[in-house]
C-alpha cells in the first residue's frame, strides 16, 4: 500500500514536473507616470507575458514637454531564449509633435549584436531614436516587465563640407580691332554773337575785363542784360 | 511787456518796410552801373506798396531769450491809407516767470533790459530796410550782382554790399531773375559791438504780392532771438 502511495506521488510530480516547464506560463502588466527635470510629464505602461522558451512585450509610452509638446510611442516584441542564446524581434512606432518614426529592432544574444534600424518622417527625431534604443534594451532584459524613463539620444555631431566655390570667369572682352584712337568729345562751339540765353550754362566762371564783368562758359563769353521778361545773357565776342 | 511790444512793433516795422518799400523816390540820379537793376527793383517795389494796402496778413512774433519763449504775439496787419502797416493784436502770450519772488524779479529785470535793447537795434535795422530810392541804389550801385542757378535751375540775381550802413556790414539780397522780386535778404551787422544778423525769406502771393514769410533776428551775444512768421496773407475783402 505504501508503495502505491509513493508511486502515486511521484507519478504525479513526475507528470507535474513534466507539464509544468510548459504548461506554467507568467504574466505582468506595470504602468507608471512621473515628471522630467526640465518639466513635462511622461507616463509608461506595459505588460509582459512569457513562458518557456519564448515571451512577448509590449508597452506604450508617452512624454509631455513643458511647452506642451506630446511625443508617444509603442513598441512590441516577441522573443524566444533557452540554452546557448536568445533572440528577439520588434518593431516600435511613435510620433514626437508632427513628426512620425518607425523602426524595428533585433537582438540576436550571444550570437550578434542588434542593429536597429528606424525610419522617420524628417530630421530630429531624436526622440524616435531613443525609442528605439530603449527597445533593444528591452529586448536585452526580455522579460523585464517595466519600460524605462524615454532615453534621449542626441544626433550626432553633423559633418559639413563646405561646397567648393564655383568661379565663372567673365567672357573675354576682344581687344579692339586696330584703328584709329577714340575721337575725344567735340569741344563746345561757340554761340553767335547777339544770341541770348536766360539761364547760363552750368560750370560758367564770371570773369571782369576792364570793369566789366562777363561770363565764360566754354569758348563763349556772355555779358549780363536787363530786358521786360527779366536778366538774360547776350553773347559778344572775346573782350 | 511794454518793451516786449515796442520790440516786436519794431521788428515788424522793419520787415513791412522791406516788404512794401518806403518812400520809393526816383533813381534818375543813380550812378549807371546796375541802373537797370535798380531801376527794376524799385519798380517792383512800388508794386508791392501799391498791392500791400489790398492785403492783410496774421503775423505771428516770437521773442526768445536763452532758448526760453519770452512773448509770443499774433497779429492781424493790414496797409493803411497813407501806407502805414495797422495792427491788430489778435493774441499775447508772455512767457511764463520763476514763481518765487527773488528769480521773478531777476527774470522781469532780465527781460526788460533785453527789450530795451531790441528796442533800440530797431532804430538800426530800420536803415538797413533801404527806405529811399537813393539808399537802393546806393546799395545796388557798390554792391556786387552776381548770376546764380537756383535748384531749379532758374537764374537768381544776388547783390552782396558792404558797409551800407556800419562799417564792415554785409547785406546780401536776393532776387528772381526774371521778375526782379526779393527772395532772400541777409544782413550781418554790429549793434553796440554785438553781432546781429537777419535773414528774410520771400514769397509771392498769386496776386503778385511778395512779402516776407519768414523773418529772423538774431543777437548771439545776448542769447535773443526774434522769429517773424507772415501767413494767411489774403486780399481784404
Amino acid at each position: 500500500m505504501l508503495n502505491k502511495k509513493i508511486a502515486c506521488t511521484l507519478m504525479v510530480a513526475g507528470t507535474l514536473a513534466a507539464i509544468a516547464p510548459q504548461a506554467m506560463g507568467w504574466g505582468c502588466s506595470r504602468s507608471f507616470s512621473g515628471g522630467g527635470r526640465y518639466g513635462g510629464s511622461f507616463s509608461h505602461s506595459g505588460s509582459s507575458s512569457g513562458g518557456y522558451g519564448g515571451f512577448s512585450h509590449s508597452g506604450s509610452t508617452s512624454y509631455t514637454s513643458r511647452y506642451g509638446h506630446t511625443y508617444s510611442g509603442s513598441h512590441s516584441g516577441s522573443g524566444t531564449y533557452g540554452y546557448g542564446g536568445a533572440s528577439y524581434h520588434g518593431s516600435y512606432s511613435g510620433s514626437a509633435g508632427y513628426h512620425s518614426y518607425s523602426g524595428s529592432a533585433s537582438y540576436c544574444g550571444y550570437h550578434g549584436c542588434a542593429y536597429p534600424t528606424y525610419s522617420t518622417g524628417c530630421y530630429g527625431s531624436g526622440f524616435g531614436a531613443g525609442l528605439a534604443t530603449g527597445a533593444i534594451v528591452g529586448a536585452a532584459v526580455a522579460s523585464s516587465a517595466h519600460a524605462a524613463a524615454p532615453v534621449y539620444v542626441y544626433p550626432a555631431s553633423g559633418v559639413y563640407v563646405q561646397p567648393t566655390p564655383v568661379y565663372t570667369a567673365p567672357a573675354a572682352t576682344p581687344a579692339p580691332a586696330a584703328g584709329p584712337a577714340p575721337v575725344p568729345p567735340s569741344p563746345e562751339v561757340a554761340l553767335p554773337t547777339g544770341a541770348t540765353v536766360t539761364v547760363l550754362p552750368p560750370g560758367f566762371a564770371t570773369v571782369t575785363v576792364k570793369g566789366t564783368q562777363y561770363y565764360l562758359s566754354g569758348v563763349t563769353w556772355y555779358r549780363m542784360e536787363y530786358g521786360a521778361n527779366g536778366v538774360y545773357f547776350l553773347v559778344v565776342p572775346a573782350p | 511787456m511794454k518793451t516786449s511790444r515796442s520790440l516786436v512793433l519794431g521788428t515788424l516795422a522793419f520787415t513791412l518796410a522791406i516788404m512794401v518799400g518806403w518812400n520809393v523816390v526816383d533813381a534818375r540820379q543813380a550812378a549807371p552801373q546796375n541802373e537797370s537793376l535798380a531801376n527794376r527793383v524799385l519798380a517792383v517795389r512800388q508794386q508791392d506798396a501799391a498791392l500791400a494796402k489790398q492785403y492783410s496778413w496774421n503775423s505771428r512774433v516770437e521773442l526768445l531769450h536763452k532758448g526760453t519763449v519770452q512773448d509770443i504775439r499774433i497779429e492781424l496787419v493790414s496797409t493803411g491809407a497813407t501806407g502805414a502797416p495797422e495792427r491788430t493784436l489778435l493774441n499775447d502770450t508772455p512767457g511764463a516767470l520763476p514763481h518765487r519772488f527773488l528769480r521773478k524779479l531777476a527774470a522781469e529785470n532780465q527781460r526788460k533790459e533785453l527789450e530795451g535793447y531790441l528796442e533800440n537795434l530797431h532804430d538800426l535795422a530800420e536803415q538797413y530796410t533801404l527806405p529811399s530810392a537813393g539808399k537802393v541804389l546806393e546799395y545796388l550801385v557798390q554792391a556786387k550782382v552776381q548770376p546764380i542757378r537756383s535748384p531749379a535751375g532758374n537764374t537768381l540775381l544776388q547783390a552782396t554790399g558792404n558797409s551800407l550802413v556800419l562799417p564792415g556790414d554785409t547785406f546780401v539780397l536776393t532776387l528772381d531773375g526774371a521778375t526782379f522780386r526779393t527772395r532772400r535778404v541777409e544782413i550781418a551787422t554790429t549793434y553796440q559791438g554785438d553781432p546781429v544778423t537777419l535773414t528774410a525769406t520771400y514769397t509771392t502771393t498769386k496776386g503778385g504780392l511778395t512779402y516776407p514769410q519768414y523773418c529772423t533776428v538774431e543777437v548771439p551775444s545776448k542769447e535773443a532771438t526774434v522769429m517773424i512768421h507772415n501767413f494767411d496773407c489774403v486780399p481784404n475783402d
